[in-house]
């Protein structure tokens, strides 16, 4: 069954490009050291605000530091950041999901009503709210996007659970005594992974957007550590002076999330039931 | 139908109770404990001193005791005093509330009416050079950061062409202005923000909308209303949308809750004088009292918004109200 | 033999597109239906039937499919060159369709009173008051014999039962007293009681209004109750086609005979072809997949009188007897 998947994917084109994408962030990421022309935190004052040239092909920031090098190591950022908050985000909604949806009654109500409750708060303010009472670092920012991105996926994991719990393999998984958990995670699991994968790809990049939104508002990733997010903070202070400072980063945030969202959206259509039929 | 409504608000009540409970929570964990939440006391205070404070708030009852004591307080919208000024938390929100409102209302007034055309033709016209680059461009929208196009767009309106202005509400001689100069100059002012603030939006509702447009056009009753030799212009109009238009309405009600999550960013972008803002600045300089306040007030809000798209839902769709009889 | 025919539907091929497969729905498919006639069309699911009904009226989603030969001619006129305006005018008012399941044919926001004077407000010229109309509407749902008109009138489809829905859609599809009603599969959605009872129907409606019916469905226990002649359909293309009591008596084609067969009647016609009563027997194989359809006689692979040449070329269509075609080199008799 993975090889059709395998070769449904080659064909699509949406997502192989984003694949591509992806795949040269994360080497960049990886190389960092190898090709940033220079040190990321070194500072250079004499030569602050300098637009673009030979030396800084991106130009250089408030501190004199190179923008080029600077936003590479921000890919290892928003990477990082991307696949442990999805990571947290999938492991406790997927949990809660399964749970929901293969017991339901009571339990179900409960969960259900919890997820309700969790998605009245706007998202980003519950962010803002909690990251407000801890201290603002790449790591409470990515255990707080994942706390807060499970319900959507308990919600979807739930109703797929639903559909799947009818069919006859998982009545006969009980009648042959299986263990529940086993049966969940044995057989429902993978039945309802494939809008897990979409949600997880489309995710990530949400997470990269919000966290670079939290670096810019200085509440997540905190100098000298560089995130496009905390980049782009200096491209609002100087905005008239420096516009190299807000073009360059965000055009990598555009980038990267593009590539997710392509990937994402491609996923989905590779892994559509529908098209088994085929 | 009224039945429908009350059931709906009785719904409610559990939910507002657990967003209480939660807030409360929060509120219980943060460093330095409620007694300096509530009064804003450094911890540098003499032990002897806070005794008394906790006394004096009640903050030595059980636990449950100082839930129900919070939450009678909180239902009459009394979220107690801001660090930073001292006034009412309350008062803080409601001077910003309409700013708030106002921007959020307009964006969803533009989202409705540019989304809607977009995704209804593009579905009508699927596959078509429209459709395609329709689609392209809610890509693109998916993945820009919205506060990033912000400043962009002030870069390129503000700075460089100097159309318009980029920040606050009104201009400093506003007061000075006639009424035609007022109203302009607040047109100004909300331009930029409104056009933020509508985008992931606009995104989100034209996709929606082409969905739901193609899932009613796939409809029998559509085939039958063909049949019937009906122009296929009125197929579309009268036929088609009006079941289109039933979920989109609905998401309207729910799109509330996020422009006023985004609020937070482009209000502080713009240094617009809503309640995102206040809430951001309570933020950087720890104002619990106010933090919860928005908390609670935001949280409300996406209820209502909720409870919003539930009844317009239930008027549009004859298949939900007259479930009852 | 001067029967005039009403509508003729000449060498029509329908191909549908699903990705990047071309299905050859219908192949030179013709039938062609007499005024005051009921024909039915008789096939399995997927051998191109409701295609056909849905190319007589040009109601195939240009995305989904295409005409790509043939002639329907009603009145004079082929319909598939009409002009969009044209094609206007006939739809709902000179042919009329009805489909097989009412309760999605209906539009659920709109109530049953406004469906059907729609219909009519489209085909006429002068404005009709809504006094007026209403009675109209009342007059046309007593026709179909529908309880209660005057409330179930103003009800949304949703609150009608099947059987009640179906009415509704036979008004719509009368209103304007057209000439020709194409019946998709009207009862197939609908329980054995009620369907009885719309049969009955349309039997009715039939001597009253002078109408002509072409009824599309996959049970001969429907077409042997109301319909005067039959065209069994397989793999997109005519197999065989008489009168009714012909069909039952004296099945020509193979495919027919083993329809016949596998039906669990205890009404057969006595004297007919291949009769057993104890014994239900299906027609072995399984229906052509119309992407990939076998050489020559599309039937050959499940035939039990299968020869060489069948491989070779696909049979025209002969008449073997009076009035009686059959598409097989084999059919004699």
């Amino acid at each position: 069954m993975w090889k059709i998947f395998w070769r449904r994917f080659k064909r699509n084109r949406l997502a192989l490009f984003g694949a591509v994408i992806i795949l040269t962030l994360a080497v960049t990421a990886i190389i960092a050291p190898l090709i940033a022309p220079f040190d990321p935190n070194q500072q250079d004052i004499l030569h602050r605000l300098e637009p673009p040239s030979a030396k800084h092909f991106l130009g250089t920031d408030d501190l004199g530091r190179d923008l080029l090098s600077r936003i590479i190591y921000g890919t290892r950022v928003s990477l990082l950041v991307g696949f442990v908050a999805v990571g947290i985000a999938i492991m406790i909604g997927t949990l809660l999901g399964l749970f929901s949806g293969y017991f339901g009654g009571r339990l179900d109500a409960l969960i259900m009503r919890l997820v309700d409750i969790m998605l009245c708060f706007p998202t980003f303010f519950l962010i803002l709210m909690v990251i407000a009472f801890l201290e603002p670092n790449i790591w409470n920012v990515m255990v707080v996007i994942g706390l807060t991105g499970w319900p959507g996926l308990t919600r979807l994991v739930r109703g797929e659970c639903l559909s799947v719990r009818e069919r006859e393999f998982i009545q006969a998984a009980k009648a042959l005594g299986l263990s529940n958990l086993r049966i969940m995670l044995v057989h429902l699991l993978p039945n309802v992974m494939a809008p897990i994968l979409v949600a997880a790809t489309l995710g990530i990049g949400g997470a990269i957007l919000t966290e670079s939104a939290l670096s810019f508002l200085g509440l997540g990733v905190q100098p000298p550590t560089a995130s496009w997010g905390n980049i782009l903070t200096a491209g609002k202070d100087y905005i008239t002076m420096a516009w190299w400072l807000s073009l360059y980063p965000g055009l990598a945030i555009l980038i990267t999330v593009l590539a997710y969202n392509l990937l994402g959206e491609g996923l989905r259509d590779v892994l559509d039931p529908r098209m088994m039929a085929e | 139908m009224l039945e429908y409504i009350v059931r709906r608000l009785l719904f409610m009540i559990p939910l507002l109770l657990g967003i209480t409970l939660i807030t409360f929570m929060v509120i219980q964990l943060s460093p330095g404990g409620p007694a300096d939440m509530l009064t804003g006391l450094s911890p540098k205070v003499g032990a002897e001193a806070k005794a008394r404070l906790r006394h004096l708030y009640g903050l030595d009852k059980p636990i449950h005791i100082q839930y129900w004591l919070w939450l009678k307080r909180v239902v009459r919208f009394d979220f107690g005093e801001s660090f930073k000024d001292g006034r009412r938390v309350i008062t803080k929100i409601l001077e910003r509330l309409p700013a708030t409102l106002l921007l959020n209302i307009l964006s969803l007034l533009l989202i409705f009416f540019i989304a809607l055309p977009i995704g209804i033709v593009s579905a009508v016209r699927q596959d078509s050079f429209f459709d395609k680059g329709m689609t392209l461009f809610v890509f693109l929208g998916f993945s820009v950061p919205t506060f990033w196009l912000a400043l962009l767009l002030m870069l390129l309106f503000g700075v460089i062409l100097g159309w318009l202005p980029i920040s606050g509400m009104h201009s400093v001689n506003f007061l000075y202005f006639s009424l035609w100069g007022k109203l302009w100059d607040l047109i100004q002012h909300l331009i930029l923000p409104m056009f933020i603030s509508a985008f992931g939006g606009l995104a989100y509702l034209s996709r929606y909308s082409r969905a739901s447009m193609l899932e009613v056009l796939r409809q029998d009753y559509i085939r039958t209303s063909r049949a019937k030799g009906l122009p296929e212009k009125k197929v579309i109009y009268r036929h088609a949308l009006r079941n289109a238009l039933i979920p989109i309405v609905t998401l309207l009600g729910l799109s509330l809750p996020g422009l006023i999550g985004g609020g937070f960013i482009f209000e502080t972008i713009f240094a617009w004088p809503g309640m995102g803002r206040l809430g951001y600045q309570a933020i950087m300089s720890r104002d619990y009292p106010v933090i919860m306040g928005v908390g609670i007030i935001a949280a409300f809000l996406t209820l209502l918004g909720n409870l919003i798209a539930d009844i317009t839902y239930a008027f549009v769709d004859p298949r939900i109200s007259y479930r009852q009889k | 033999m001067a029967m005039k025919k009403l509508l003729e539907v000449r060498n029509l091929s329908v191909d549908y597109y699903k990705g990047e497969k071309v299905i050859h729905a219908l192949r030179d498919a013709s039938i062609s239906l007499e005024k005051n006639e009921v024909l039915g069309l008789v096939g399995e699911s997927g051998c191109g039937k409701s295609t056909l009904a849905l190319s007589i009226l040009k109601l195939i989603p240009e995305r989904e499919g295409r005409i790509t030969s043939g002639e329907i001619i009603f009145r004079g006129e082929n319909l598939l060159e009409l002009p969009y305006e044209r094609l206007l005018q006939i739809r709902g008012d000179r042919i009329s369709i009805i489909f097989q399941d009412p309760f999605t044919s209906l539009n659920p926001v709109f109530r049953v009173a406004n469906q059907v004077a729609e219909s009519i407000s489209i085909h006429e010229e002068e404005n009709i008051s809504s006094h007026q109309m209403e009675k109209v509407i009342i007059k046309l749902l007593e026709m179909v014999k529908m309880p209660r008109p005057e409330e179930t009138m103003w009800s949304y489809p949703h609150q009608l039962s099947g059987g009640m829905q179906q009415r509704v859609m036979i008004a719509i599809a009368l209103s304007c007293n057209p000439e020709i009603l194409v019946a998709d599969e009207p009862t197939t959605a609908l329980d054995v009681t009620i369907q009885k009872e719309i049969l009955g129907l349309l039997t009715e409606l039939r001597e009253k209004l002078g109408l002509s019916i072409l009824l599309i469905t996959h049970d001969f226990g429907i077409v042997a109750q109301i319909c005067q002649k039959i065209s069994v359909m397989y793999a997109g293309i005519i197999v065989e086609e008489a009168a009714t009591s012909e069909i039952f008596q004296n099945p020509l084609h193979p495919y027919t005979q083993g329809l016949l067969q596998s039906l669990p009647s205890r009404n057969e016609p006595p004297g007919s072809k291949g009769h057993e009563k104890r014994r239900l027997k299906a027609i072995s194989g399984q229906v052509p997949d119309p992407a990939n359809l076998p050489s020559g006689c599309k039937f050959h692979p499940r035939c039990p009188i299968v020869i060489q040449e069948c491989k070779a070329k696909e049979p025209e269509l002969r008449e073997i007897v009076g009035d009686h075609w059959a598409r097989c080199i084999r059919a004699d008799l």
